[in-house]
């Protein structure tokens, strides 16, 4: 699968290298207004072409695949074009940032033939995968009450993320993940009430909490922020007739750091990258572009996560509760 | 034998791993079983018949259909698997400790060394890649020298003919130093030279040692404390054990907890709570990077030296536990 990338921050330079991990993948070209210094060094690494324009990038007949890690706002405008040019495409999440670009997205990829993944990582990680066998296996039977965290430092870095009409703030950039994870365990969400600080306009502490009913009769609750200093900290818990199932992502490091102060200490990474949910969610889109079998989040898995997100944001701002009907699709 | 299916066998199925060394060579492409024996018949007939593999009534049939042997038997029949299979030049995989006693190991060495074959011992956490990331870690050298580590490898007892004086050949101290004691050469690139050891039997009502805490010391005078207790009690305790250590270093503290990304379950039925591991599995990565080592006649990844060195460090523990002094490794090699 011949790749390019398009955006030029952190999780755009991630995905280009882990497309250099990937034996029947290849780099070949990368686009955005500018680059960081890390997806720079991978292109220069493996003679992958970097250019500011992304219809250049798409008019290639050398690229069958794209990989989508722009603002959120622009994810419909950039895979449109992708998809137009005959490209496979695997785009951030959330999908997009309103449900009537996502849906463009998900016809435009009807209309041209093309694969379009969302990147919903969540279920790649092994700890949330795990915990979502264990429970739709029945290992503690049916299932009570749903509680998740993802808590996480404000990307300041990036301005994009402060004006909220462009990001939708932590509900859209961070709350969407556990709620793909919580409909995949779960199924069908039917109501939601959220409060949150979206309207205060402080984007660097910006928190949401919502509760939800689902149409199995399961309440659940998660929660999203960006005020943590630094660190980042994930949990679920769920419980049901027969027990529970919980984890916490700060006590199961396997490999932990302390470093005296100015020392310069550091830890070596993963040469096989073996436990990394990103690869391994880059590995399913890219044997499904390959004619394999459906990945495990589909684009109508990030469409549904979007319209809970944006369900969540109009409870922040309208102070009521929202009714979703099923499954829209 | 580049392209030809490798046929494995299995020698002695007493060990909990003969279970995953079956799975695992399963799911390799270009691999195959070729049968089941073990010196109990009644164990190897539930075997084969469980896996659906042919069984071998001797052990010399098995050597001869198969091309590389993996042996999950008994400490003490360790010795006398490996030297058959040294006669018939079969590359082999043994389960650790490599044996009960420095001579046995040694002597299994000597003889695939004269057979010009791979012996390798199963150390399959060298395969967790936080190991793999604490080693590049410390070669990298931004930690600065390493003063010192605290090790453990905790388990639940395991039962059986690990109890057993003369097929285990020791206890815990037998069971659980050498993983630590392989992880310890491999990362810090240095021998073990001295032991010292407390070993005692107090919690099990069994026959060989059930607490064990020693002090290595290696050749530039690091010091590793390594608890190897069977001290988990196996009718509560969430899961089977750990491996974990804190490295002290010059510039920083590094912790390793091989076993530490888990889910937890707690279930109304089973009256304890149970640690669900999702980590990489070693066992299939160590059987794969075996096999492709055998297939590609490339050295053993883990060698029967390494075996060797670790066997040599249960022997001083022991020897120490008796002498209530440390003891030097002895290198009969």
């Amino acid at each position: 699968m011949r790749y390019g990338v398009i955006g030029g921050g952190g999780m755009a330079s991630y995905h280009a290298h882990n497309i250099t991990l990937i034996p029947t993948a290849t780099l070949v070209a990368c686009a955005a207004p500018e680059f960081n210094d890390a997806i720079r060094a991978t292109a220069q690494r493996v003679g992958a072409t970097c250019t500011a324009s992304v219809a250049d990038l798409c008019a290639r007949p050398d690229i069958d695949a794209v990989v989508i890690a722009t603002p959120t706002d622009t994810h419909a405008q950039v895979a449109l074009l992708a998809m137009q040019a005959g490209k496979h495409v695997l785009v951030e999440k959330p999908l997009a940032r309103s449900l009537a670009d996502a849906q463009l997205m998900l016809d435009a990829a009807q209309q041209y033939g093309v694969k379009l993944m969302c990147g919903q990582v969540v279920r790649y990680f092994r700890e949330y995968a795990t915990a979502h066998q264990l429970i739709t296996r029945g290992d503690i039977g049916t299932v009570g009450v749903a509680r998740t965290a993802r808590c996480g430092a404000y990307p300041a870095a990036h301005t994009w993320y402060a004006d909220t009409a462009r990001s939708g703030g932590v509900a859209l950039d961070l709350l969407v993940h556990d709620l793909d994870w919580l409909r995949w365990t779960f199924g069908e969400v039917t109501r939601v009430y959220a409060r949150g600080l979206i309207d205060r306009a402080i984007p660097d502490r910006d928190t949401v909490m919502v509760i939800l009913r689902f149409a199995s009769g399961v309440i659940g609750y998660a929660e999203a922020n960006w005020s943590y200093p630094n660190g980042f900290h994930t949990s679920l818990e769920v419980a049901g007739s027969n027990g529970l199932v919980a984890h916490r992502n700060d006590d199961v490091l396997d490999l932990t750091l302390r470093p005296q102060a100015g020392s310069g200490a550091r830890l070596a990474n993963d040469p096989l990258a073996l436990e990394d949910p990103y690869l391994a969610q880059l590995i399913d889109f890219t044997q499904w572009c390959a004619g394999g079998t459906s990945p495990r989040s589909t684009a109508r898995d990030g469409y549904e996560a979007l319209r809970l997100s944006l369900a969540v944001l109009e409870s922040v701002q309208t102070g009521r509760p929202v009714l979703l009907q099923g499954d829209a699709s | 034998m580049n392209n030809a299916v490798l046929r494995v066998g299995i020698a002695g199925v007493a060990h909990g791993h003969a279970h995953s060394y079956i799975a695992e060579t399963r799911l390799i492409a270009g691999a195959s079983v070729a049968g089941v024996w073990d010196p109990d018949a009644t164990r190897a007939q539930a075997f084969a018949t469980h896996y659906q593999v042919p069984l071998f009534a001797d052990l010399d049939a098995l050597l001869q259909a198969c091309d590389t042997l993996m042996i999950a038997a008994e400490n003490a029949h360790h010795h006398a698997i490996v030297m058959a299979a040294a006669a018939v030049r079969k590359p082999t995989l043994c389960e650790k400790p490599l044996a009960t006693t420095v001579a046995d190991a040694h002597a299994m060495v000597q003889a695939f060394a004269a057979a010009q074959v791979q012996l390798g011992t199963a150390f399959p956490v060298r395969y967790s890649p936080a190991v793999r990331r604490l080693r590049d870690t410390v070669q990298g050298g931004s930690l600065g020298q390493t003063l010192m580590v605290r090790a453990t490898n905790r388990g639940t007892y395991p039962g059986g003919w690990f109890g057993d004086p003369l097929l285990a050949g020791g206890g815990a101290v037998m069971d659980h130093t050498v993983h630590v004691t392989d992880l310890v050469r491999w990362i810090w690139q240095q021998e073990v030279v001295e032991v010292y050891a407390e070993a005692a039997t107090r919690l099990h009502d069994i026959p060989v040692d059930d607490c064990g805490l020693m002090f290595l010391t290696l050749a530039d005078g690091m010091v590793v404390s390594l608890d190897a207790s069977w001290s988990r009690p196996a009718e509560s305790y969430p899961t089977w054990g750990d491996v974990t250590m804190e490295v002290t270093a010059q510039h920083g503290i590094v912790n390793l907890d091989v076993f530490g990304p888990r889910v937890e379950l707690y279930q109304k039925t089973t009256g304890r709570g149970h640690w669900v591991g999702h980590g990489v599995n070693f066992d299939g990565l160590m059987i794969a990077d075996w096999l492709d080592a055998v297939r590609h006649d490339r050295p053993a990844p883990i060698s029967g030296v390494d075996g060797l060195r670790a066997v040599q460090v249960v022997d001083a523990a022991y020897r120490s536990a008796a002498s209530h002094l440390p003891e030097a490794i002895i290198d009969i090699g």
